[in-house]
């Protein structure tokens, strides 16, 4: 019993010491070959994606502006946007100066005394002087400015050589219903002073006088103190300067003024010259297109737009049309035929509108299947055009007109045989050597719910761009149904059309992929029921594909997958 | 080295995870009856020695060695069977062997584990055979069922399921992880002449648990578009402080708010151990145990997510999505399907109805059958049966052992067992008493622990003991009463 004790401990002991070399080894991850030995079949979903038309042509070019147009579907939007000067710089009130002399008989022939101080006193009249100096047709007549600010300064020299005091009085500019009143008394020392005071905050009615505008009565008082001697000589000189005009609105009739005056090109990038785009090959139809300048104008006064000069370059016979060869007879084209423009009728606040080129006035429906790549206008627009003195408005310190020159291209039409290339560059050599599959399928499967179809192609070509192998086998195949539309180019049936692809690759075809250098795209889209001439139909936003991409495949890995 | 690190972690998730595993798989343990452990898989067993005490709070001895048990069963492979030394030239290089594994894969492969620390064991036998003990201890247990129907679908793959228009059943498909104190009190009497009974009741406190109750689930392919769909009736279910959902997605805290779950004691559990030995004749006796019959409700940080319906996968979404400059650019939502945000896409896909409510779990259940034939005086045999229960899987073990209390200070045991599918489990134990000390060693396979690339299973049990009141006879081994 106890040699078999003895051999039981001796075999634990010895187990201790031997073991833990044996089995080491294997949970040495730095032996680890590497080498797979593996099959197996998998169909698997490998990608889904919503795609909506509409982003797919905000990729392609991001100048576009898609919106919902007033109809509901899409249109592509190419802008340029004009904009009006700065009220206080159209309408600038300038400095505006009165001075006034008055002489001893001056005072003694209206003056009156009173004990030893001889008063006179004389209402005067200052007329402001405008202003807007781009005014053609006469003066603004002005009734009334709120001032954020402004200074007015004045002053009184005196050869008397006697204590006196000039008070000047301005009654219709008043701040909380008192009017502005101030004075400056000088000692018999003195033969000058001044005062500046400012005119933040203040009103100034300017029809109080017969006139009725653009004056500003002052009621000026000069006392001089002669104690019990006749007083000699002498005169006093007054100035008056009111300057640094801030204002905060205006009230009047404002004249003609030049609100803009401005040129601008609109790129239409979609015609621009891109090799991604084949348009030579194609044909295609945008009913409704449209210019349009939509303005807001924060003035308060009539005014008018319109256009001076509008070309466009065609690109398809790569020449301009002028003005001449796009307008109709309604254009508003010139100041003799101009388009009024709608104005503010409460300070602060803007009023909204929009003048429409369209095929009524223009030829701009004829122009678009020219694909022109520009469009340049010349555009003035201008208050009072009427010169209606009787109409009496406001501006207000941020008036300004805004304006945005559109060119509106609605989704609505027909396409045919448009050829979209891009070329990816793919090196996929270093994949496919080591790609552990004896056969593989890929599934596409589109679901599409827009009235457009496509077939698509894409070829492996090496450096030289030589072909070597191409996607898909039957060129003519559709990856894209286009869903039918009726007489409105409204969908007939909202159930998407199925479109399933498949492709086949062997283990062979895979392989010589491995020289593959690009991967050459070419995808040819129409509308639904194409052909020149074809059914016009509507792109709404909701309109887009579901794709989905599945791979089957047989994997036979038999490899050193440890990359060394 | 990528491909090193992938490898390791594949093997771990197959192998190597559940480090910490199974109900108590101790079956030569259950013949070692100078041991009283042995009562945690019998408590019918009436220990030797009138005063037992051990555990890691006991000064100096308890730990030398550590109270501490581990388990690691696998009924399907081995680590040899995912990774092994090549042939020819790949001879010294270990080779991932997938046909191996396949071929190897159950129809249910069943991975157990569970870690046991004893803190305090006591065990006191009075003149009359009635003993009471009582232990403080934590376990953390870990149990996943995978069916070979899912190891066929990521390896041999679906297409051919596909085309012969069935689905993937892995319905049995578990996991479970749970950590937990465990106080017990047990009473073992002799309540007749040869027959003795015992029980133990045990107050659970859960610590933290993962795990899923799965009803049904199966994978079908879809021939026309190769979508896969889940047709799924499932719950997940979580009590740990570690992760959150809020209803937007989840959260991860640090990992040393772990210790927030060690110190819970929010997740009461209640279990028992039952069990009855009888000696037929002197020489032959027979017992019968249940052990862990119980359950842990979990209300603390407790989330259920619920999935009940079919399930579409159409694969990654890609779509238009601004770039930095703001412009479209068609890709991969890449922060939907980074590693952060995988379990909210799990989420998403699976339209989980997740709030926060409390769950119950059951532990795994083990029931012994044994007999013992007490051949010579310091010679006897024993043959036990084992069955344990686990979430709708039953895994059954037998094992012959040969047990000799060959002095009065030293006892050694040793045991054949089909465990796991295989046969080649060789297990050994040992118990020696020096004055007042008991020390014990235990395990199901020596060869697991020796070569542990090969073992399906890998365990062992060791701890020392003070004894007073022992025996001064050598007792025949074994035969219980």
């Amino acid at each position: 019993m106890r040699n078999l004790l003895k051999l039981f401990v001796l075999a634990i002991v010895a187990t201790g010491f031997i073991l833990p070399s044996c089995t080491k080894d294997n949970f040495d991850m730095d032996r680890l070959s590497g080498d797979v030995s593996y099959e197996g079949s998998f169909a698997i979903p490998l990608a889904y994606s919503n795609i909506a038309f509409y982003q797919v042509l905000n990729v392609m070019d991001t100048s576009i502006a898609l919106q919902d147009n007033d109809e509901g579907y899409l249109s592509m939007f190419y802008h340029s946007y004009v904009e009006s000067k700065r009220v206080q710089e159209l309408l600038n009130l300038g400095p505006q100066h009165y001075e006034k002399t008055i002489s001893l008989s001056d005072m003694q022939s209206r003056g009156v005394y009173a004990g030893s101080q001889l008063s006179y006193v004389t209402e005067e009249i200052i007329s402001f002087k405008l202003m807007n100096e781009n005014t053609e047709n006469g003066e603004a007549e002005i009734d009334s400015l709120a001032l954020n600010s402004g200074t007015l300064e004045y002053t009184i020299q005196s050869t008397f050589g006697l204590a006196s005091k000039l008070v000047v009085e301005f009654p219709s500019i008043t701040k909380s219903g008192r009017p502005l009143k101030d004075s400056i008394a000088l000692y018999s020392t003195d033969s000058y002073d001044s005062r500046t005071l400012s005119l933040e905050g203040y009103t100034i009615d300017l029809t109080t006088t017969p006139r009725h505008f653009n004056e500003i009565p002052v009621k000026i008082k000069a006392v001089l103190d002669c104690g019990s001697s006749v007083p000699t000589p002498g005169v006093f000189s007054i100035t008056l300067d009111i300057h640094d005009f801030n204002y905060k609105g205006m009230y009047g009739y404002f004249g003609y003024n030049e609100l803009l005056f401005q040129s601008d090109t609109i790129d239409i990038t979609m015609f621009k010259n891109n090799p991604k785009y084949d348009w030579e090959h194609a044909s295609f139809y945008f009913k409704k297109p449209r210019l349009t300048v939509t303005y807001w104008n924060s003035y308060g006064v009539p005014s008018m737009f319109y256009f001076t000069a509008l070309d466009a370059y065609m690109y398809s016979t790569d020449e301009t049309w002028n003005i001449n060869q796009i307008i109709k007879p309604n254009f508003p084209l010139g100041e003799a035929n101009p388009a009024s423009i709608t104005h503010a009728t409460i300070p602060g606040t803007e009023a909204e509108g929009m003048i429409t080129v369209d095929s009524t006035n223009s030829y701009l429906d004829q122009v678009i299947p020219n694909r022109p790549t520009w469009i340049h206008f010349s555009a003035k627009a201008a208050t009072n055009p009427g010169n209606n003195h009787s109409i009496r408005n406001f501006i207000d310190e941020n008036s300004r007109l805004r304006s945005k020159i559109e060119v509106e291209i609605p989704l609505y039409g027909h396409l045919y045989n448009f050829t979209y290339r891009d070329t990816a560059d793919i090196d996929i050599s270093s994949y496919v050597g080591n790609l552990p599959v004896k056969r593989m399928a890929i599934l596409l499967n589109i679901k599409n719910n827009m009235p457009v179809k496509a077939n698509a192609q894409f070829y492996f070509v090496d450096e030289n761009y030589t072909v070597l192998d191409s996607l898909i086998k039957n060129p003519n195949t559709m990856v894209l149904e286009a869903a039918s539309v009726d007489a409105y180019g409204h969908l007939i049936n909202n159930d998407p059309i199925n479109t399933p692809t498949k492709v086949e690759l062997t283990r062979e075809q895979i392989e010589s992929l491995a020289s593959s250098k690009h991967l050459l795209i070419k995808i040819t889209t129409s509308t639904a029921d194409d052909a020149s001439g074809g059914k016009d139909v509507k792109l709404f936003r909701e309109y887009g594909v579901k794709v989905n991409v599945g791979l089957d495949v047989d994997l036979d890995v038999n490899a050193n997958v440890s990359g060394n | 080295m990528i491909m090193k690190k992938n490898v390791l972690i594949f093997v771990s998730v197959l192998l190597l995870l559940p480090v910490f595993l199974n109900a108590q798989q101790a079956n030569t343990l259950y013949y070692m009856d100078r041991v009283f452990q042995s009562q945690t898989v019998n408590i019918s067993e009436i220990p030797k020695n009138r005063i037992q005490v051990g555990g890691l709070i006991v000064p100096l001895f308890g730990q030398l060695p550590p109270a501490f048990y581990f388990n690691y069963g696998n009924n399907s492979f081995n680590y040899n069977h995912i990774l092994h030394f090549g042939e020819g030239e790949k001879k010294d290089s270990l080779v991932l062997d997938l046909p191996l594994l396949m071929k190897k894969a159950k129809r249910n492969t069943c991975i157990r584990g569970e870690f046991r620390i004893d803190y305090f064991n006591l065990s006191i036998r009075t003149k009359k055979n009635a003993v009471i003990t009582v232990n403080l201890s934590d376990r953390f247990m870990y149990g996943t069922t995978i069916p070979k129907s899912l190891f066929d679908f990521a390896l041999n793959g679906n297409r051919d399921y596909m085309l012969e228009g069935k689905s993937h059943d892995i319905s049995r498909l578990s996991f479970g992880a749970t950590a937990f104190h465990e106080l017990g009190i047990g009473f073992t009497s002799e309540i007749r002449e040869k027959f003795s009974v015992g029980g133990r009741m045990k107050l659970l406190f859960g610590m933290l648990d993962m795990s899923t109750k799965i009803g049904s689930l199966e994978l079908s392919t879809d021939p026309d578009m190769y979508f896969i769909t889940a047709s799924a009736d499932m719950q997940i279910r979580k009590s740990t402080s570690l992760f959150d959902y809020d209803g937007e997605g989840f959260s991860f805290e640090d990992i040393s708010t772990l210790t927030n779950d060690l110190a819970a004691f929010g997740n009461v559990g209640l279990a028992f151990d039952l069990g009855a030995s009888y000696k037929i004749t002197d020489k032959l006796a027979v017992s019968l145990s249940v052990t862990d019959l119980g359950f842990i409700n979990w209300l603390q940080n407790s989330q259920v997510a619920s999935a009940k319906g079919e399930y579409t996968f159409e694969g990654i979404e890609l779509g238009f999505l601004p770039n930095d400059e703001g412009k479209l650019s068609y890709g991969i939502d890449t922060a939907r399907y980074n590693a952060g945000h995988i379990m909210d896409t799990l989420v998403d896909l699976f339209d989980m109805d997740i709030r926060d409510k409390s769950y119950m779990t059951m532990l795994p259940s083990n029931i012994f059958v044994g007999a013992t034939y007490q051949l010579l005086p310091k010679l006897g045999f024993g043959f036990l049966y084992r069955g344990e229960i686990y979430k709708k899987t039953y895994n059954q073990a037998i094992t012959l052992s040969v047990n000799s209390n060959i002095t009065h200070w030293l006892s050694l045991h040793g045991s054949w067992s089909l465990i796991n599918n295989t046969a080649l489990n060789f297990g050994a134990g040992l118990s020696a008493r020096l004055g007042f000390i008991t020390w014990f060693i235990v395990t199901d396979d020596v060869v697991g622990l020796i070569f542990p690339q090969k073992a399906k299973t890998i365990n062992m049990r060791m701890g020392c003991t003070l004894t007073f009141g022992h025996e001064k006879k050598v007792s025949k081994t074994a035969t219980r009463l």
